[in-house]
């Protein structure tokens, strides 16, 4: 199958562009980070918090705990990092 | 009484976080408010009061959001304001950096019913970044006076003081249909009807604000049939606003918005390097700082030592007199003085970091870690916002919605080297090291406070379990992060002077009424008044009460090599950081100067790092203490405060063995 499947955002590496799956906290969605929308990861440390930036070019902060409550698709990964997500930074 | 005014209105300052609402309000009123570049600087209700001309205006800042909707403790204070406070109207202060952002905070209030006026704020900052708005196409589109703004040079506060007369005179358009939902407006119009309440509260009501349960309740069959036909009404209302926002986005803004982001903020930012840069910055910053004011300390003394105070006392006959006037004030006001360069040093260093967005870049690559020991992202803010005083930014904490980040919050805040302790500090490293590297020494209290905050927040978590009943769990937080600036600005300006003259002043009056208690305690003993002749004779003074005191606790740092007069002064501290140099001056019977020279001769190097990494945080003042006892519970105060002077008293031995072995 070649189906991708959802990802923390902080599992993406920095320079990763995903599409937002499922929102497990709706203030995201007051910061204009809604189901279907496009992102950008700007920053991520794996498990940590992220940076991401928004379809209008706002750069979001989410805590680790924000970030680990955004699902995505990953719709392109820097090509030294494709691999990354796959290996074990889920706990 | 106040007959003279004819109407008075209440207006509220709402806006997105760190737009600049306390910094327009500070403006408009005059007075100083604190505000910095971090969200959550306004945590509580502002009021200030205004009159133009014969109308009386009550300004109530409050505190940011992005919605209606709150899930942080701050954010529900100003939530709870605008929905059920009876305004007049509302100032909603946005950002032209972020324009979408700020019409879906917009739609939400316009949609209540009242007057609404926008204030577009950092237009300049939008125009260096290349973003063009088309205000007047904005004015059209949304039926509302729209001000472009710059809150911090004062441009456009003239035209909002004349459109805040104009609510009272109920002259402003009010548009309160300013989005079509379709499906969800019969529901809207029918729970509106039902409560007989605003359109903005039907939707709120629609899509389960917190706020509102008993209205939902009320409206309950109305709330489950829009449910059954939509499906997440909340997901519906922000689509909807988020496509609102977009459209007039997309037609008023002229040329294409970009990222926010520096060149620098990719360094900054960087997990791996991030913080390095952050420190490095910082601790250039202060070498610079230090170095450049270095002549000015000289200055200052030789204007202080052409007094000729020693010959104008030679005319008061009483000699207790003549040594009250010269030992306990006039060498606690030369301290003061001479502390003015140090002062404004760090006054600058302090305002600097709150107001050009570092607190937020020093933040985010140490998260993750301090994540290991309990800290939470935002704690962390206010953690590195204590740098400037410990009281604001331990009070601040009521922000944080989990209890257990709020309480480890409180009780770390504590271990930050405060203003006062860093001026202490700054002045020990001036008189033992040479003035190049003053600014390295500033890294010590820095790296200390931060293995004090790893330690104690270790040992402490687990603690919190066992005293404290009920623990609730932590709530994820997200946030826009703010531009990275320069903050040269008159507000700048206005805020390292306001941080100068209140230390100057509140640390002057106490350090002066400080020494002459210290003066009587060092010229009296168990046996009664000894006379002035104790201050110079190292045999009398060790029967007065200051000795006895000082003599007590000078065996633990005896091994330090610390003499007793600064382990004395030591002790003195925990009333107010402030007094620590002035103790010193009157145990050893000399001024400012003099304080300088005996550092200079009573320390070794291994004794004085020693005592910089005590002096970071062996205690809080009276104030932090009181502050974290209304946080945190007196229990866990008490526990906190003995864990931090065994820990500083830990510290220092191991900073004393390895400089006896380096250096």
């Amino acid at each position: 199958m070649n189906q991708v499947e959802d990802v923390r955002v902080n599992e993406l590496p920095s320079g990763s562009v995903a599409r937002v799956s499922r929102l497990l906290i709706g203030r995201l969605r007051d910061l204009g980070i809604m189901e279907g929308s496009l992102i950008r990861v700007l920053f991520s440390t794996p498990n940590g918090p992220a940076i991401v930036e928004t379809g209008d070019g706002r750069p979001i902060v989410l805590d680790s705990d924000a970030a680990s409550n955004l699902l995505v698709t990953p719709l392109s990964i820097p090509q030294r990092h494709r691999y990354r997500h796959r290996y074990g930074s889920r706990q | 009484m106040d007959d003279k005014y004819v109407r008075r209105i209440k207006i509220g300052v709402v806006g997105l976080p760190n737009s600049g609402k306390s910094t327009i309000v500070s403006n408009l009123s005059g007075l100083f408010i604190r505000t910095a570049n971090y969200p959550g600087t306004t945590v509580s209700i502002n009021v200030v009061n205004l009159t133009i001309k014969n109308l009386r205006i009550q300004l109530i800042d409050l505190p940011g959001i992005y919605s209606l909707s709150s899930e942080m403790p701050d954010e529900e204070v100003a939530t709870k304001e605008i929905l059920r406070g009876n305004y007049d109207g509302f100032i909603v202060v946005g950002s032209a950096l972020s324009l979408q952002q700020t019409i879906y905070l917009l739609v939400q209030l316009l949609e209540l019913g009242k007057p609404v006026i926008l204030a577009l704020n950092m237009m300049d900052l939008a125009r260096k970044q290349g973003i063009s708005i088309n205000v007047e196409a904005m004015r059209r589109r949304l039926g509302i006076p729209i001000i472009p703004s710059v809150a911090a040079s004062g441009v456009g506060m003239g035209e909002l003081r004349k459109l805040i007369t104009e609510i009272a005179q109920s002259s402003i358009a009010v548009n309160i249909k300013v989005i079509d939902y379709g499906p969800l407006e019969k529901y809207i119009d029918a729970v509106s009807a039902r409560l007989n309440a605003p359109r903005g509260l039907a939707i709120e009501v629609l899509r389960g604000n917190d706020l509102l349960k008993e209205e939902r309740l009320k409206a309950s069959d109305i709330v489950s049939k829009a449910i059954e036909e939509i499906g997440q009404i909340d997901v519906f209302v922000a689509r909807k606003r988020w496509d609102f926002a977009s459209s007039i986005t997309k037609d008023v803004v002229a040329r294409g918005i970009q990222v926010n982001l520096s060149k620098l903020d990719y360094i900054l930012l960087n997990p791996k390097v991030g913080i390095l840069a952050s420190l490095a910055l910082l601790f250039t910053l202060a070498e610079v700082i230090f170095l450049v004011l270095n002549p000015l300390v000289d200055y200052i003394s030789e204007l202080l030592s052409m007094i000729p105070i020693g010959e104008l006392m030679v005319n008061v006959g009483n000699p207790l007199i003549q040594s009250f006037i010269m030992d306990a004030v006039w060498n606690s006001t030369s301290i003061v003085l001479s502390f003015i360069p140090y002062v404004f040093g760090v006054a600058l260093i302090v305002a600097f970091i709150e107001d050009s967005g570092l607190i937020i870049r020093l933040t985010f690559p140490l998260e993750k870690w301090l994540r290991r020991i309990g800290l939470p992202s935002r704690g962390l803010i206010y953690l590195i916002a204590g740098v400037g005083c410990n009281v604001p930014a331990t009070s601040s904490t009521v922000a944080i919605p989990s209890s257990t980040d709020r309480l480890i919050t409180a009780l770390m805040i504590p271990y930050i080297p405060c203003m006062a302790r860093l001026l202490v500090i700054s002045l020990i490293a001036a008189a033992i090291l040479p003035s190049q590297l003053t600014g390295v020494v500033m890294i010590l209290p820095f790296v200390t406070s931060l293995i004090g905050v790893m330690v104690m927040s270790r040992l402490l978590l687990p603690l919190l379990t066992h005293i404290r009943v009920k623990l609730t769990a932590r709530v994820p937080y997200a946030y826009e992060l703010p531009q990275l600036i320069i903050p040269i600005n008159r507000f700048f300006v206005k805020k390292v002077w306001h941080y100068t003259y209140e230390f100057l002043v509140r640390a002057g009056i106490l350090i002066v009424a400080f020494s002459a208690l210290m003066w009587i305690l060092s010229i009296s003993g168990p046996s009664g008044l000894i006379g002035p002749e104790a201050l110079t004779n190292q045999t009398l003074i060790r029967s007065t009460w200051l000795s006895l005191i000082g003599y007590s606790i000078s065996p633990v740092f005896k091994l330090l090599n610390i003499p007793w007069q600064l382990s004395a002064s030591l002790m003195y501290g925990y009333v107010f950081k402030e007094v620590i140099l002035s103790s010193m001056a009157v145990l050893y019977g000399t001024s400012e100067e003099g304080v300088i020279n005996v550092l200079h001769s009573a320390l070794q190097l291994p004794s004085a790092l020693a005592l910089i990494t005590f002096i970071t945080f062996y205690s809080p003042c009276i104030a932090t203490l009181v502050t974290e006892a209304r946080i945190v519970g007196v229990r866990l105060t008490v526990i906190n405060a003995i864990a931090q002077l065994l820990l500083a008293l830990a510290l220092s031995y191991i900073v004393y063995a390895i400089a006896l072995l380096v250096v």
